[in-house]
């Protein structure tokens, strides 16, 4: 039972109940005693007055006509009354004449009288009337009435006045009432107890019991015992409670059988999943780590939860990761967080192993938690290397050779070798363009792997982009013009000044114009357009070819992608250029993209940074990628 | 937490009820108080004079005025019931008011009802013929009432005194028995006695016609219950005379219903009637008015003939006993 209950209602409401008809009887009983007092005193004194007036007249009556033995056998008769203490005929010498005691007969009347009562028998005597009043101590009532004696020889009208004294017990019925009172009291006491007891059992049976019961049913549910059911039964509000009670259980154990389902199917999931998955809270303690991660860094989950997730780090990441997560929290600056990166983890076994990290953060009631999904890319980058190797390797191999090749067949075709027929001279020309077409595959080839390798260089000088403009239409005039296409200036911007590599964006324009001048109809114009736009310088090339597919949108700027493959003997291509291309402009702070409709043209364009030449310098944007160099 | 609120509020309910029932308990006195105005209880005995007190409670004069009558056998008991504070006002003669007067009593005059002339009477059996006769005889008589006088005023008149007759003590309710079954020879009594013993052969020996205006019948009241009672006893006065002027103007009606309380019939009640004279307002004004109003003078006469006949003891202040404030 709950210690707070100091005073259940079982006990409470029949305990107030008690209190109040309690005191409600205490009060009527003092109130009433008194009460009771004052009625029978009132009541006393009209039974007084009626019996003394009565006697007063029966013995006025007798003593006319001189039977003085009927009065003393009505002042005798009075004493069968127990109430009356005494009762006297007095003459008028204050001598008793008759009593209810005999002895005192004849004796004086100063005797058998206090003070109080002599006084009023003197006035009754004098003034001839009659008076009951009450003793001044509420015991008693006195009555004193004149009577008429019998008259004396030779007078006409009787002169002499006797009195009839009454004595009148009030305390004795008092008591008797008092007690019966009191008794009363007692009785309606008792009863109120009964009747306490009474409901103190009805609510035992009705309230307090079923509550307690409903309160160990909530706390064996509280302490998870979930199939507990209320166990109340009836038709009121208790049973009412306990059936909602049975309701929300119900519910609720449904939903935490769910809840464990779905939980279980997550845990499956969690512990079949390759990639490494390990929960920590915002100071990297580590609360779960799933068998891919054990597998992973060799430890027992065990011997990680609990444990700072820099463990798993080596140096020096394992110094700077309290630094990491301090300014992520003060700042909310984020250094890895959302975004898949290449890291080192440290295994139990003290080796390092290449990973890949994801950082999910997840706010859980104002708690910043932390989920990393590693997976192990050892292998991965085994490949990579391997196929790096294998494409330089193959890339120095072959143009070597076909340096060779193509400078020998320039000059057969040259001429140097003396007159060569025509048709010999036809297949020398298709021998120098398939040289040339390898070489740029290959060139492209080196170029990705230089800048997926991150060993291209950038040589980044202030650019006068309009002079750049007018150096890339004539530098592929020549291609231009072979193709059958002409170029057009639609928009100028006079004096705008980038900073970049001149070389690489000539290369970036070369790529774009040659694939405008491939899908271009013959004797159209590639469209040049320079443009200002929010900071930037936007250089965008149209053409009015047949577009790009839908289909093709989503990887247009992969490698070895074109958009039919059949048309690359065709139009010729690696299927690198757009690849290469945006490596160079994201180099630069750029973005590419391009908008295409299909049967009415493709439109590149390309956006840099203006460099203003005053004031900051080389300070806009294109220094070394921070991200990047973490790299 | 919650319990103790619960309880701090059951005992703040549990406190008020207390209060509340306390208070119902103390205050039921004040809800209930006794009447304010002292009812008025009028005791008389049977005399024609009288009966315009019971015409008017027939009338329905007394409706809305706490006054009740209470009927007496005689005009002793009425005294006795006076004295014991059993009645506030009685009808009583003068003679009779001037014995409580003596008797320390504060008796107060508030109305003349009637002047008896003739319906006081002494009666004698047929072998008596005068007052003279009764020397020796046993004479019936109310001796602690207006008995007392006519006998002694007769006796007085014929020379003769108290012990030259055997006095027979007896109240006027016992008179007609007594004088019927011969147990005395002659009777002091008045109407409506007068006229049943006339019936049946009595001799008219003396009457008040013999001692005009000494017989006044009045209505007392208690001096202490009228000083605080006025209003209740003028109330009184003024439907009495609202009942004469009924009983004038409708004579045949008022003797019907008063034959039947006096057990006469309506004719030997207007013939009762002979015997007395009622006092009309004016000739209660004209009595009872002024410095030396006429009634003084009579109750002068009357105390001094009483002390005379050892009737009264000793003197009383008539002055005092007259309220003419009323009429």
């Amino acid at each position: 039972m709950n210690p707070l209950l100091l005073l259940p209602q079982r006990w409470l409401i029949p305990s107030v109940l008690l209190l109040f008809a309690l005191m409600i009887s205490m009060a009527a009983l003092f109130y009433n005693i008194p009460r009771a007092e004052r009625a029978i005193e009132k009541e006393g004194q009209r039974v007084v007055v009626q019996m003394a007036s009565r006697i007063q007249g029966a013995i006025n009556g007798q003593l006319r006509r001189n039977a003085i033995e009927d009065v003393r056998t009505e002042v005798s008769n009075l004493g069968s009354d127990s109430a009356i203490l005494l009762a006297l005929l007095i003459d008028d010498q204050r001598q008793v004449m008759a009593a209810t005691q005999y002895a005192l007969i004849g004796s004086s009347v100063m005797r058998l009288l206090n003070a109080e009562e002599l006084a009023q028998e003197a006035e009754s005597r004098r003034h001839v009337t009659g008076s009951a009043r009450i003793e001044s101590n509420h015991d008693y009532i006195s009555a004193a009435y004149a009577v008429t004696l019998s008259i004396k020889i030779g007078e006409i009208r009787p002169s002499r006045v006797g009195v009839l004294f009454i004595r009148y017990d009030l305390a004795r019925i008092k008591a008797t009432t008092v007690t019966a009172l009191k008794h009363e009291a007692m009785v309606m006491v008792g009863f109120i107890c009964l009747m306490s007891a009474a409901l103190w059992l009805i609510f035992y049976i009705t309230v307090t019991r079923r509550v307690a019961q409903l309160v160990a049913s909530t706390q064996a549910f509280a302490d998870g015992d979930l199939t507990r059911s209320s166990g109340v039964t009836g038709r009121d509000e208790i049973a009412e409670v306990g059936r909602s009670f049975d309701r929300m259980a119900r519910v609720i154990a449904e939903e935490r059988l769910s809840l464990s389902e779905s939980e279980q199917r997550i845990r499956v999931i969690l512990d079949n999943v390759v990639d490494g998955i390990i929960s920590m809270d915002g100071k990297g303690t580590v609360s779960a780590f799933n068998p891919a991660a054990e597998k992973i860094f060799g430890y027992q989950a065990s011997e990680v939860i609990g444990r700072n997730v820099k463990c798993l780090m080596p140096e020096p990441y394992q110094s700077e990761h309290d630094g990491y997560l301090n300014n992520y929290r003060v700042t909310g600056e984020r250094k890895i967080i959302g975004i898949g990166r290449e890291v080192e983890g440290l295994r139990a076994d003290g080796r390092t192993v290449p990973l890949e990290l994801w950082v999910v953060e997840v706010n859980q009631d104002n708690e910043h938690l932390f989920i990393g999904m590693v997976r192990d890319i050892s292998d991965r980058l085994q490949i990579d290397r391997m196929k790096k190797e294998f494409v330089s390797t193959v890339s120095h191999e072959l143009r070597t050779p076909l340096t060779s090749i193509k400078g020998s067949l320039g000059l057969v075709n040259g001429g140097a070798l003396g007159e060569i027929p025509g048709e010999a001279h036809a297949m020398i020309n298709v021998a120098i363009n398939n040289s040339d077409r390898l070489m740029l595959l290959i060139n492209d080839l080196l170029d990705i792997e230089k800048i997926e390798a991150g060993k291209m260089d950038f040589h980044i000088e202030p650019i006068n982009v309009m002079a750049f403009i007018s150096d890339v239409l004539s530098a592929n005039q020549g291609y231009v013009d072979e193709q059958k296409v002409s170029f057009k200036i639609t928009s100028e911007v006079p004096g705008a000044m980038v900073q970049g590599d001149a070389a690489r964006l000539m290369q970036v324009m070369a790529n774009l114009i040659s694939n405008a001048a491939k899908y271009s109809p013959k004797f159209d114009n590639i469209e040049i357009a320079v443009q200002r736009a929010d900071g930037s310088i936007e250089i965008s090339v149209r053409d009015h070819g047949p577009g790009i597919p839908e289909a093709f949108h989503g990887q247009i700027f992969e490698k070895f992608s074109q958009a039919d493959s059949s048309d690359t003997r065709r139009v010729g291509g690696t299927g690198l250029g757009l690849s290469i291309t945006r490596a160079i402009v994201e180099h630069h702070d750029g973005q590419i993209d391009y908008e295409s409709e299909v049967g009415v043209g493709t439109r590149f364009f390309f956006g840099l940074p203006e460099y203003v030449a005053s004031g900051e310098g080389g300070a806009v944007g294109v220094d070394a990628d921070p991200e990047g160099s973490a790299r | 937490m919650n319990e103790i609120k619960i309880v701090s509020r059951v005992s703040r309910h549990c406190m008020a009820a207390l209060v509340l029932v306390s208070l119902l308990i103390g205050c039921s006195d004040s809800f209930f108080p006794g009447s304010e105005s002292q009812p008025m209880r009028i005791g008389s005995n049977v005399w024609p004079g009288y009966e315009p007190l019971y015409l008017a409670r027939e009338l329905g004069y007394y409706e809305g005025l706490s006054i009740s009558m209470v009927e007496y056998p005689s005009a002793s008991e009425v005294l006795r019931a006076y004295r014991n504070g059993a009645i506030q006002a009685a009808a009583l003669t003068m003679d009779e008011v001037l014995i409580l007067a003596e008797s320390g009593l504060d008796p107060r005059v508030v109305l003349l009802l009637d002047v008896s002339q003739g319906g006081d009477v002494i009666l004698g059996q047929d072998n008596i013929h005068s007052v003279a006769d009764l020397k020796g005889r046993r004479v019936g008589v109310e001796n602690t009432a207006l008995g007392a006088y006519v006998l002694s005023r007769a006796l007085a008149m014929n020379e003769m005194r108290v012990s030259d007759v055997t006095l027979v003590p007896l109240e006027v309710n016992e008179h007609e028995a007594a004088f019927k079954a011969g147990k005395i020879d002659a009777v002091v009594t008045f109407e409506p006695v007068r006229t049943r013993l006339l019936d049946v052969g009595a001799t008219r020996l003396f009457s008040s016609q013999n001692i005009p205006n000494e017989i006044f019948d009045v209505l007392v009241v208690q001096g202490d219950y009228l000083e605080k009672n006025r209003a209740v006893v003028k109330s009184l006065v003024q439907r009495w005379f609202q009942t004469l002027e009924y009983q004038q103007q409708n004579p045949q009606r008022a003797a019907e219903i008063i034959a039947r309380r006096q057990q006469l019939k309506p004719a030997d009640y207007l013939a009762s009637m002979d015997g007395l004279k009622m006092v009309s307002r004016a000739e209660n004004i004209e009595a009872l008015s002024g410095a030396s109003a006429p009634i003084v003078e009579v109750m002068k006469r009357l105390k001094n003939s009483m002390i005379e006949n050892q009737l009264l003891k000793k003197t009383v202040d008539v002055e005092v006993l007259v309220d003419a404030g009323l009429l």
